[in-house]
């Protein structure tokens, strides 16, 4: 689904048009991404948690030079699955 | 937990930035989230523009083990929600860290380095990486003289280890050039770049270690100094154990992907670009320019060099890698003009 489908339906079902409706996406998108980059985790309910964390740097292989590469730190977003969500889609799982 | 941003936070963020009530904010966040939630059950994916894509993924039954009692348990088959992350979510999250690239540590599996010493050590110092100390200084400082580098030095931690390696190299250059010019203006160069190359050097001491992304790039003087030092030298190079062209391409240049131009230079298209045999005897071109302001007869012949590489791995089938070098060769070419 696109953006712009997601964005007619929420704009239906809020009674909003569909600019401010953007305008709402895109600071919460905009706001969930500074928050992760400031090391903030959040949760939405029923969907699941977000938190940042630093891989540290590591040893690796690469097969292509067939030597160890040291792998530079890095910033990830982990995700999290709430426990209703979970439960939900094994449900689903269990009704097949 | 403290670094934790609770929902009602959130919402209360999204209301002020928006202008909208916090119950309209509210009920955009539930109505996205509730969103999310029925496409993942209808079609098992979902996103979120510019911010990452869910997806559900079968989980396969395993053994495992109850960590209260250690007795062993099965867990069976099940679905779990996954979170890729898309491509503005993950730059800007990583914002700190995407100066830093990864390092060749040139050892096999568990086997010792069998590389030089000055590049080794810039591996270790690598351990210790500074993110915050951006490098904007040291762009001011790229165009500056040696002399004037010379005040800067309490703060350039990053030129020591480069610098040892340059102090030989700036060394040999110079004694080559003492004996083969007359040139006052050149010699004194030279003598004046040795001089402060072994300054640096007693620094080293005291200096703690930073990464090496920090060095690398304060250096381009130096590092241009020494590439066309030694490329004049029309260098025969021995290939040690475990080196690769760019390894050998980062020593004689400073940069890395210069490395069509040794093999354009020692081989054809027959030559698998991935092969090299130690103990092999390389000439190193010359750069008529530095490795920091090529002229424009060095990127017709990176331009060569890379068509070269493409070709030889087009040869040997690597498609992939083929079309990568043909990019390079484009780039280069268009740079030449």
């Amino acid at each position: 689904m696109t953006k712009t489908e997601v964005l007619k339906k929420l704009a239906e079902q809020l009674d909003l048009t569909q600019a401010d409706t953007e305008k709402l996406y895109d600071s919460f998108v905009d706001g969930a991404t500074t928050l992760l980059a400031m090391n903030k985790g959040f949760t939405l309910p029923g969907l699941g948690s977000f938190h940042s964390e630093v891989r540290a740097e590591h040893r690796s292989y690469n097969p292509h030079y067939k030597q160890m590469m040291m792998i530079p730190p890095k910033k990830v977003v982990h995700f999290n699955q709430s426990s209703t969500l979970k439960a939900e889609i094994n449900e689903e799982n269990d009704e097949q | 937990m403290s670094n934790k941003v609770t929902y009602a936070e959130i919402i209360e963020a999204l209301s002020r930035t928006t202008g909208f009530s916090k119950q309209k904010s509210e009920a955009f966040a539930k109505a996205l989230i509730a969103e999310v939630k029925a496409e993942l059950q209808e079609t098992g994916k979902a996103s979120i523009t510019n911010f990452g894509s869910f997806k559900v993924k079968e989980v396969a039954e395993r053994q495992g083990q109850n960590p209260q009692t250690g007795e062993p348990i099965t867990i069976p088959a099940h679905k779990r929600v996954t979170f890729t992350p898309y491509k503005a979510l993950r730059e800007e999250v990583n914002a700190k860290y995407a100066h830093l690239e990864s390092e060749l540590i040139g050892e096999k599996k568990g086997k010792p380095a069998t590389k030089s010493g000055a590049a080794s050590a810039i591996f270790e110092e690598e351990k210790l990486p500074d993110p915050d100390l951006e490098t904007d200084d040291v762009v001011k400082e790229e165009p500056k003289s040696f002399k004037r580098k010379e005040h800067a030095r309490g703060n350039n931690t990053g030129l020591i280890m480069v610098a040892v390696l340059v102090l030989v190299i700036v060394g040999l250059a110079s004694a080559w050039f003492l004996l083969r010019t007359d040139d006052p203006a050149q010699t004194a160069m030279n003598a004046s770049a040795e001089t402060e190359a072994s300054s640096q050097n007693e620094i080293t001491a005291k200096q703690e270690p930073v990464s090496e992304k920090k060095a690398s790039p304060q250096n381009p003087e130096l590092a241009g100094q020494t590439s066309s030092e030694t490329a004049k030298d029309g260098n025969i190079y021995q290939v040690k154990e475990d080196e690769w062209y760019w390894v050998i391409s980062r020593n004689a240049y400073g940069k890395a992907h210069f490395w069509p131009l040794i093999f354009e230079a020692n081989f054809n298209r027959d030559t698998h670009p991935d092969s090299l045999e130690t103990g092999t005897l390389l000439k190193i071109p010359a750069l008529s320019g530095t490795s920091d302001n090529l002229t424009a007869e060095d990127y017709a012949r990176l331009a060569s060099g890379a068509a070269l590489v493409s070709s030889a791995y087009e040869n040997f089938g690597k498609l992939d890698k083929a079309k990568e070098y043909a990019r390079y060769a484009d780039k280069w070419n268009r740079n030449s003009q």
